[in-house]
């Protein structure tokens, strides 16, 4: 089970890296100067196309290996509940959160498919004098902007960067967090004391403003610097977490009895405190990738975040701040988007913590 | 290992041990520094626990029993310390082992099982999984190797079907099992010494005597000491060999467990046994309670810690604390007034 999480994990770490990939074989090709032998589109084709094909595969191997289960489940007879089925159950049983996961699932979808959705390329200016500040209409669902790029188009490929930016500032935040909070949960006593009180002062800290100042000073705005800021300044909640629930499980008698066998430091940090606190720490994490999503866009509409042409909900509301009254349904489609996927993530991160929560069960 | 091999070395080694105990705490103190003060949960313990036996250490709730085990095994965590005394393994003094030292004595030449089964094993990991580990700490060996000795280990302590069970976890199991799983753990790397503190409380009687039985049948094969922590004194009738009675954070009496049910000579141990009902007594005879309150290790009374409740005492029971000493051959009792081998309480000798 916590393998699989890995596995999931590492799978959704590995394609956002994979736009990373993209945006290197861009300057690749920048820097060769040679004639263009594809397109970012053709590349982003390519890689949808994969997507699907894996996805294919995936489905035909998952329902293979189910079928053999349920064969297997029936000659047993009666094999106790596991507790992952009681999960799923319980997890099924919430509306809400089912609603929260197919949000997220449809918005990965879309950011994977983008090429197949998006009508137009989202950085491509059409025609300054005709086709600029369309309203909408079947060609171009949501109108074009003040360059003439499709708004439609720039909204499904601005999930890529709400994603992005939530899911690697997010596994930032964990792991800085995690490590912070372990070492104070685990060896307590002053060493507990001292990080504790820097995170206090950390928390302090109005985050927005922090990273502000550190992008103006530093006069770079590229989405790798974004998104390690915010996941330097969303650590503290995690660390507050993995440290409470280090010192609840120290008490428990497993704790004891690992130590009792001799096991040392490391075995029982991650055999045994981390295993037990990885549903709150994936809860927690889940309920906060949304803060993490609306302090980019914060960021993308101050100008200091995304930089245009690349599109991002932020900075798509931050284009049209000008026409405002007169193209509103622009600024209203992207921030619809971002409302709809922090919604999305709360209510995934609400109905997974109902459902890993033994206490709330029956 | 290869001691256990020759029949005719374990007799020598006897031999030569029948002086020296094979685990011997010597005057153990361990303090809680709390904000309402100083606990004094162990205050000057004293037993011995000779080689292949099995030694029942009794006593109230809260007289410092659990502390002690823990002492032994070094897991005593801030606020608490071990502030004086020795603990002998085999005349090794565990209190000057160094940390790492101690993590090579513990699982692997003393175990320890605790009292609650449901939350002594790791809620997400199988117990295949769980033994495994516990090998693997102190042996380097494949894990292929480790599954074997693994599902070998299961059926030692008699959980049927052991293949299939081995990937169960621990929620799919009953209390009982779960203590047999715990008991598979600690004995998977073959400890000298076993740790039971009150393994049976939480189960119910007759998986109780089960766990009991297993425990005396493991204990020939493995040729291992235990240390059997309890407040039951029925079961240490049935399985100890020696008993040490103990009493506000120290012992108060330690003789062989046929002797102490024979003759006790402590007043405290005394009152003990006549508490408890025994089978054929006679029905009109009431049931002796101990009046008064089992002290709080903040603030002992002094002298001897039992005189407010011993219905002997005298004024020097207020001032003079009474030392651990052998008052008859192979008895020894913390008591003022016990001469010639004789209780001060009348009708001692039952
Ligand atoms: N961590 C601790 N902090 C303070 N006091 C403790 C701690 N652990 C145990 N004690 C105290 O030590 C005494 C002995 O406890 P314990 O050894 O658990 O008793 P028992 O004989 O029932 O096993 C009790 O009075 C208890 O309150
Ligand atoms: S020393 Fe005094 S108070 Fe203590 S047990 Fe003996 S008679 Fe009772
Ligand atoms: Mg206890």
């Amino acid at each position: 089970m916590i393998l699989g999480l890995f596995g999931l994990f590492l799978g959704i770490a590995g394609w956002h890296a994979g736009t990373l990939w993209e945006s290197l074989a861009h300057t690749v090709q920048k820097l060769s100067g040679a004639s263009v032998l594809y397109t970012l589109r053709d590349l982003d084709f390519l890689v949808s196309t994969l997507f699907v094909l894996g996805m294919l595969v995936a489905m035909g191997l998952y329902s293979g290996i189910s079928c053999r289960q349920i064969q297997k489940t029936r000659s047993l007879a009666q094999l106790p509940e596991g507790q992952w089925s009681i999960v799923k159950r319980q997890f099924l049983k919430n509306r809400l959160a089912v609603v929260g996961a197919l949000i997220i699932l449809a918005l990965y979808l879309v950011a994977f498919l983008c090429p197949f959705l998006a009508p137009y390329d989202p950085v491509e200016q059409g025609d300054r004098v005709q086709e600029r500040l369309l309203l909408p209409s079947a060609e171009h669902l949501l109108g074009t902007d003040r360059f003439a790029r499709d708004v439609f188009s720039r909204i499904v490929y601005g999930s890529r960067i709400s994603l992005l930016v939530g899911f690697l500032a997010m596994g930032l935040a964990v792991t800085l967090g995690t490590a912070v909070g372990a070492v104070a949960g685990y060896y307590g006593g002053w060493v507990d004391s001292v990080i504790m009180r820097f995170v206090d002062m950390m928390l302090s800290f109005p985050s927005l403003i922090l990273i502000i100042t550190v992008i103006a000073l530093w006069r770079n705005q590229s989405i790798w610097i974004i998104i390690t800021l915010i996941g330097l300044m969303s650590w503290m909640g995690v660390a507050r977490l993995v440290r409470g629930q280090f010192m609840a499980l120290k008490e428990r008698e497993f704790f004891q009895a690992a130590k009792a066998l001799g096991a040392g430091t490391g075995r029982l940090i991650f055999r045994h405190l981390l295993p037990n606190s990885l549903t709150p720490i994936i809860v927690s994490a889940t309920l906060r990738v949304g803060n993490t999503i609306l302090l980019e866009a914060s960021l993308s509409y101050l100008g200091l975040g995304v930089q245009p042409p690349t599109p991002s909900w932020g900075n798509i509301v931050y284009d049209t701040k000008g026409n405002l009254f007169t193209e509103w349904w622009m600024p209203l489609a992207a921030g619809m988007a971002i409302v709809v996927t922090v919604v999305g993530y709360n209510l995934l991160g609400d109905g997974l913590r109902d459902a890993l929560d033994p206490r709330l069960r029956e | 290992m290869h001691v256990k091999e020759s029949a005719g070395t374990v007799s020598m080694t006897q031999v030569q041990n029948a002086g020296s105990p094979h685990l011997e705490v010597r005057n153990l103190k361990t303090y809680f520094y709390t904000e309402d003060g100083v606990v004094r949960a162990v205050d000057g313990l004293s037993y011995g626990l000779a080689k292949g036996e099995t030694l029942g250490l009794v006593g109230e709730s809260g007289c410092g029993k659990s502390v002690s085990a823990l002492s032994v095994m070094r897991l005593i965590a801030s606020p608490g310390k071990i502030v004086e005394g020795e603990i002998l393994l085999d005349g090794l003094d565990l209190l000057q082992c160094s940390e790492p030292e101690m993590r090579e004595v513990r699982g692997n030449r003393i175990s320890m099982i605790f009292q609650e089964p449901m939350t002594s094993l790791n809620p997400v990991f199988t117990i295949g999984n769980q033994i495994m580990e516990a090998i693997r700490v102190h042996q380097d060996v494949s894990r292929k190797e480790a599954r074997d000795r693994t599902i070998a280990m299961i059926r030692r302590v008699k959980i049927s079907a052991a293949e299939t069970r081995v990937d169960e976890y621990p929620h799919q199991m009953s209390g009982g099992m779960r203590q047999r799983v715990m008991i598979a753990m600690a004995l998977a790397c073959n400890p000298e010494v076993l740790i039971a503190d009150e393994p049976t409380t939480a189960l119910d009687v007759t998986i109780q005597a089960q766990i009991m039985e297993l425990l005396a049948e493991l204990q020939s094969d493995f040729q291992m000491s235990i240390l059997l922590i309890t407040h039951n004194l029925g079961l240490v009738a049935e399985v100890s060999d020696q008993v040490a009675v103990m009493y506000a954070s120290k012992v108060v009496e330690h003789t062989s467990t046929a002797e102490l049910f024979a003759s006790p000579l402590h007043p405290y141990t005394h009152g003990l046994l006549t508490s408890v009902p025994t089978l054929g007594m006679p029905r009109e005879q009431k049931l002796n309670v101990i009046p008064g309150q089992v002290p709080n290790p903040l603030h002992f009374p002094t002298g001897c810690r039992f005189h407010p409740r011993c219905p002997v005492a005298e004024q020097r029971c207020k001032q003079e604390e009474p030392l651990l000493r052998e008052v008859k051959p192979g008895h020894w009792a913390a008591c003022h007034f016990i001469e010639n081998g004789k209780s001060p309480m009348k009708g001692a000798d039952r």
